[in-house]
């Protein structure tokens, strides 16, 4: 590592665009900014830092050659990317075409980490992504006949891990729905009661729903939130059931979600105008924030602009571990838009960006 | 005589490679295994688990007319050139694609 590359204790910001990614570093002031560009001519969908290890892990795609899982283990300066099996076997009638989302293991499993990705499936690997193996019990489901493609096709793009207990994750498949497993992965249950699917003829299946995005908050992490293509909801029992939190709302559509990195009952979403529309609501860019859970929300503009018809995908919205809490907003038009008081005031951190496929971030370690 | 292969440039940042290189293969499968020892890793952005050429992938050969598509069965002759060259999403499919070297200007007005 140089002086120029991130060092231990900077946010660091990773933006994952159309044509390759981006880093933006600075110290916790958050004041100002340097940036390195990556995977030029490569579709990053997702960027995620592994603490176990210091390490950047990308989820880069070509149309024509492919999804592949990239490390850094020095900021850029370097990625590997064999991926040896990272495809399902060659008499299945599927095809892995990209990968949409990345993410660590459990602390006890220091070189794990998962990928989910399309056609939807989730995959492992205990070598830093060297090798990989498909996950049967989920990928074979005795309900996957039924999993349709949603807008950005079959995907898995959402995975969640329990920090108490390594038997127990979570994954989110469109349009399948929420799944947890709490056995270390041999069984999969859906986990999508009271949780619509207006599209379909059936409204409450137990498949066939359409998660745009879903998390956890370690602190809390019997609390779900879950961004769907029909409402926002949260879970206070694990999944089990969910609750509509979105009343409030000026749409059920939307698709990023984060939670506040200190506070577990403050959440954020950015929601659109629904269906083939899919930018914020009257061209008033704002990010929405509640402080209790769902049960009331604020609408966030100071500093956003209007007049703005932006489309914000759903890795796009990504908060950091800084005090006070910054948060982060991509768009499909290249901006990322910053706010470094946990979305009181916002600015814009970069533009002209290729499209803003992802947003996430880390403290070095 | 060693195969020339023209490495396209996705490919070339990804695995920081010429953009040609040379090898010595029978066919295009071998032609493939030969690349992938020595840029790990570049046999999976090109073949299918089932060992067909990834869609959207195109080989074009210098002593074949057509574009090869799916079948890396198909044999080089010694003094092969090879282009791998990405699909072009878009437009109307009103060129005839052949092998680069016996194409005309014509073919492209």
């Amino acid at each position: 590592m140089t002086d120029s590359n991130p060092q231990s204790g900077d946010v660091l910001v990773m933006v994952g665009t159309r044509k390759g990614s981006f880093l933006f570093w600075s110290d916790q002031k958050r004041k100002q900014w340097k940036r390195s560009f990556h995977h030029e001519g490569w579709m990053v969908h997702h960027m995620i830092y592994d603490r176990r290890n210091n390490e950047i892990y990308s989820a880069t795609n070509g149309e024509v050659f492919g999804g592949l899982v990239q490390r850094s283990p020095d900021f850029g300066g370097t990625w590997e990317h064999h991926n040896e099996k990272l495809d399902y076997s060659s008499d299945s009638e599927h095809r892995v075409r990209k990968i949409w989302h990345i993410e660590p293991g459990p602390q006890s499993a220091p070189n794990r980490i998962y990928a989910g990705v399309e056609r939807a499936g989730l995959f492992v690997s205990d070598d830093k992504g060297t090798h990989w193996e498909s996950v049967d019990s989920l990928n074979n489901h005795a309900t996957s006949e039924l999993w349709k493609p949603g807008g950005g096709g079959l995907i898995l793009h959402s995975i969640v891990l329990d920090p108490r207990d390594d038997q127990r994750m979570y994954v989110g498949i469109s349009a399948a729905g929420v799944f947890r497993t709490d056995d270390g992965g041999k069984t999969w249950a859906p986990k999508n009661k009271n949780v619509r699917a207006d599209f379909l003829s059936d409204p409450y299946p137990e498949v066939g729903q359409c998660v745009h995005k879903f998390t956890l908050h370690p602190t809390k992490p019997d609390i779900l939130y879950q961004q769907n293509h029909c409402g926002m909801y949260r879970s206070d029992d694990r999944g089990d059931h969910w609750i509509d939190i979105g009343d409030e709302l000026p749409s059920r559509f939307g698709f990023p979600l984060s939670i506040h990195a200190h506070d577990p009952d403050t959440v954020y979403i950015v929601p659109l105008v629904g269906d083939d529309r899919r930018y914020v609501a009257d061209g008033d860019m704002s990010v929405w924030r509640s402080r209790d859970r769902g049960e009331s929300w604020e609408h966030l503009t100071r500093g956003l602009p209007k007049g703005a018809y932006l489309t914000i995908l759903r890795e796009n919205l990504a908060v950091d571990e800084a005090h006070p809490c910054g948060v982060y907003v991509g768009t499909q038009t290249g901006q990322l838009f910053f706010s470094a008081d946990e979305g009181d005031n916002w600015e814009l951190m970069a533009d002209f960006l290729p499209p803003v496929y992802s947003v996430s971030t880390a403290i070095i370690a | 005589m060693a195969t020339k292969v023209h490495i396209p440039s996705l490919l070339r940042r990804l695995f920081h490679s010429d953009s040609v290189v040379q090898v010595n293969a029978a066919s295009i499968a071998e032609l493939v295994r030969e690349l992938d020892k020595n840029f790990p890793g570049m046999a999976e952005r090109l073949i299918e688990p089932d060992g067909s050429i990834r869609r959207y992938v195109n080989i074009f050969v210098s002593h074949k007319k057509e574009r090869v598509q799916g079948n890396a069965g198909t044999q080089l002759e010694k003094d092969a050139e090879v282009w791998i060259v990405p699909n072009i999403a878009g437009g109307r499919n009103f060129l005839r694609i052949t092998a680069p070297s016996t194409r005309t200007k014509s073919e492209f007005m």
